[in-house]
């Protein structure tokens, strides 16, 4: 018994492999496995470790070589941080389909980042052919495991159906779930949608609180609603100065649209002291940016020497700019400027021009102005028909003398022409430019 | 009258194709035969060195992973011990226990105190089992008996030869050749069968080997072993290093057993 458990390796070996000797074996037992699985992970740690360092005194090159050679042995975070790189170009040429290629070996790892890079690049078709159905899995894939970028990117893409059916109620819980973990985006989404009720049942004070989030992480478009909550008391109680100071905060980071409205507030006196000059500088830096109110206003400014000195030149220069992007009081302006003369040259036919934009619009000031210089004839034909129009129009607005006007001219037509020009003005519909 | 002196010499012997056949096929068998002893000798190589490789390692790195998985073992027991309803730190210590026995399973018996030296033969053992593996090949016996008694005789040789016992392998030299053997049919078309079969068996033996070695250096050990000369040459120690990180490991799990034994009291 005990010399057959003495040979019984040398049997069983020979049994296997004839006659190859006692020490044979050729299975390593699974510590020897685990030292090896131990090895390649410290070796490629340490690659990357050391590539993090040359990384972050900008030595690209030296960086990326590491990275590759961590990368190489399985190492997650170096497979991502070498798809940045390659993606970026920096230390290595940049090369978008190996960035993805390396995105995806980190993905594959669970890797949320690469993931979310991933998605990314399916979304966009950098390195990878466009795929928004790839794009909307892989940020479900780190959405799941709690990836704040990836929720959101997942809320948009149910936002707006990309890769996935539409469907804002999903939508608005993915951005929940991001915004609660702070993303800011999602956070300022998650004010929109409730809002507008899209995707979740209207609620004022759910929607200035989600602002609030968002605004105090300096999100400019967020402070700006946050401001105009607070100025209509939509959500929270009417605060005219805390309305003004917020839209004060994306003013100052170049929110157009807030910039505008601190510039009202100025020259309101709405929840700060009214002050002409600083309204003036407000809206100057808005108008800078193409926003046709402000530019419009600007224009008053100079018209009235409102916190500038008076410029009816500049102020005509202004309104030709809001008036050019269909801004219709603007047009108004400009309408009785050149028929006046009055800081431009006086030029009736420009002031019709201008007159008309706004009267398509369906201003009645202009329409009445219109009106009457068709029936006057004044450098531009005399048209009844068209002046009863448009007077008609006018007065139908209640603008002053149009109707008196109206008859007027009325009375120098025959009925069929009047009963033409009232047909022409049922059917008039006002188009925005 | 013809001088039968001016013709062609004629051949001593008239030479069938049978014989000539047989000429040709021992040449190839004797070809083979050296091919077959130098990969008998690689795989003997191999597998002593691996062998030797392993207990080492399992002597410096593999213990310490036997002792860590030891107090990790406790540490979770003792976790479980803590939490009686808590069915997940149970199945925690369950499956941390087992670890740590199957671990400790591979170490126990199989590893000295003394550092394994690595299985580096000296070139005259190397020309001693050749010479052994020539004379005693069983897949050059003639016949099917000769082949098993061969057997046991090419197993003793590698179990000498990986011990690096010199003596040991002289004495079965000796012995074999004052033993007797089994003397073969004798005729050209039996001679030919048996050398045809011969080379087939060779070749087939070769192959088998050359399969080996290739299973052998594909595997985890020998690759670890790789490692380990590759960090020899850049002038490190990889066991050594590998010692190193788990003694440190081994201290913190050390320290977090003591505080959770700590905690219990």
């Amino acid at each position: 018994m005990t010399d057959s458990a003495d040979r019984l390796p040398t049997a069983k070996e020979r049994s296997n492999n004839e006659h190859t000797g006692a020490v044979a074996r050729r299975n390593a037992g699974s510590l020897v496995a685990r030292g090896l699985a131990d090895i390649k992970d410290s070796d490629a740690n340490d690659f990357f470790e050391r590539g993090l360092r040359y990384w972050g005194s900008d030595k690209y090159e030296e960086a990326t070589s590491l990275f590759r050679r961590a990368a190489q042995l399985g190492h997650a975070d170096a497979q991502c941080a070498l798809g940045f790189a390659s993606a970026m170009g920096w230390g290595t040429p940049l090369d978008l389909e190996e960035a993805a290629s390396w995105y995806r070996r980190a993905a594959e790892q669970e890797h949320v980042d690469a993931q979310f890079q991933l998605g990314r690049a399916y979304a966009s078709a950098l390195g990878v052919p466009d795929d928004p159905t790839a794009a909307a899995s892989w940020y479900r894939r780190a959405a799941e495991q709690g990836h704040a970028d990836s929720q959101f990117a997942l809320g948009v893409a149910y936002y707006y159906g990309q890769g996935i059916p539409e469907d804002a109620g999903e939508a608005v819980s993915w951005f929940r779930r991001a915004g609660n973990q702070g993303h800011v985006s999602a956070q300022f989404n998650l004010g929109v949608a409730h809002d507008s009720g899209q995707g979740v049942s209207k609620d004022l004070a759910e929607a200035a609180s989600w602002y609030r989030c968002a605004a105090e992480q300096d999100h400019a478009d967020a402070q700006f609603r946050l401001g105009f909550m607070y100025d209509r008391g939509r959500g929270v109680r009417e605060d005219l100065v805390e309305a003004a100071s917020w839209y004060r905060r994306a003013a100052e980071q170049g929110h157009v649209a807030a910039q505008f409205a601190l510039g009202v507030a100025y020259n309101h006196g709405r929840g700060v002291s009214r002050d002409d000059g600083r309204a003036a500088s407000w809206y100057r830096r808005a108008a800078a940016q193409g926003e046709a109110p402000a530019q419009f206003n600007l224009g008053i400014a100079y018209r009235q020497g409102q916190g500038v000195p008076q410029d009816d030149a500049q102020a005509v220069a202004w309104w030709v700019r809001a008036g050019e992007q269909g801004h219709a009081d603007a047009q108004f302006n400009l309408g009785i400027a050149h028929y006046q003369g009055r800081g431009c040259l006086k030029d009736h036919v420009t002031a019709a021009k201008w007159f008309g934009r706004a009267a398509q619009q369906g201003c009645g000031k202009a329409q009445c102005c219109l009106g009457l210089m068709l029936y006057g004839g004044q450098d531009v034909l005399q048209d009844y028909v068209t002046a009863h129009m448009w007077l008609n129009l006018a007065a139908a607005q209640g603008v002053e003398d149009a109707s008196r006007l109206r008859n007027e001219v009325a009375s120098l037509m025959t009925s069929a022409q009047v009963a033409e020009a009232q047909r022409r003005a049922r059917e008039w519909t006002p188009a925005e430019e | 009258m013809m001088d039968a002196g001016a013709g062609p010499d004629l051949p001593a012997r008239v030479q069938s194709p049978e014989e000539r056949e047989l000429e040709r096929k021992r040449a190839e068998l004797a070809a083979l035969e050296a091919d077959l002893v130098e990969r008998e000798l690689e795989l003997s190589t191999l597998q002593a060195q691996l062998a030797a490789f392993e207990t080492e390692y399992l002597r410096v790195v593999g213990r310490r992973y036997a002792e860590l998985d030891e107090i990790r073992a406790r540490i979770a027991e003792a976790h479980a011990a803590q939490r009686p309803a808590d069915t997940g730190a149970r199945e925690a210590a369950t499956a941390a226990r087992e670890t740590a026995r199957a671990s400790a399973t591979e170490v126990e018996d199989r590893v000295p105190h003394e550092p394994e030296p690595p299985f580096d033969p000296p070139s005259d053992l190397k020309t001693l089992y050749r010479t052994l593996a020539r004379k005693l090949h069983p897949d050059l016996a003639a016949t099917d008996s000769e082949r098993a008694r061969r057997h046991e005789w090419m197993a003793k040789v590698n179990d000498a030869y990986q011990r690096q016992d010199a003596d040991a392998l002289r004495v079965l030299l000796t012995e074999w050749e004052s033993s007797p053997e089994s003397v073969p049919g004798k005729g050209i078309a039996s001679d030919l069968v048996r050398v045809i079969r011969q080379i087939a068996r060779v070749r087939r033996r070769i192959a088998s080997i050359d399969q080996q070695i290739e299973t052998l250096r594909a595997g985890e050990l020998h690759t670890l072993r790789e490692k380990c000369m590759e960090r020899l040459e850049a002038g490190g120690n990889l066991l050594e290093e590998m010692a190193v990180r788990l003694d440190r490991e081994i201290v913190d799990a050390r320290r977090e057993l003591a505080d959770v034994e700590a905690e219990a009291l």
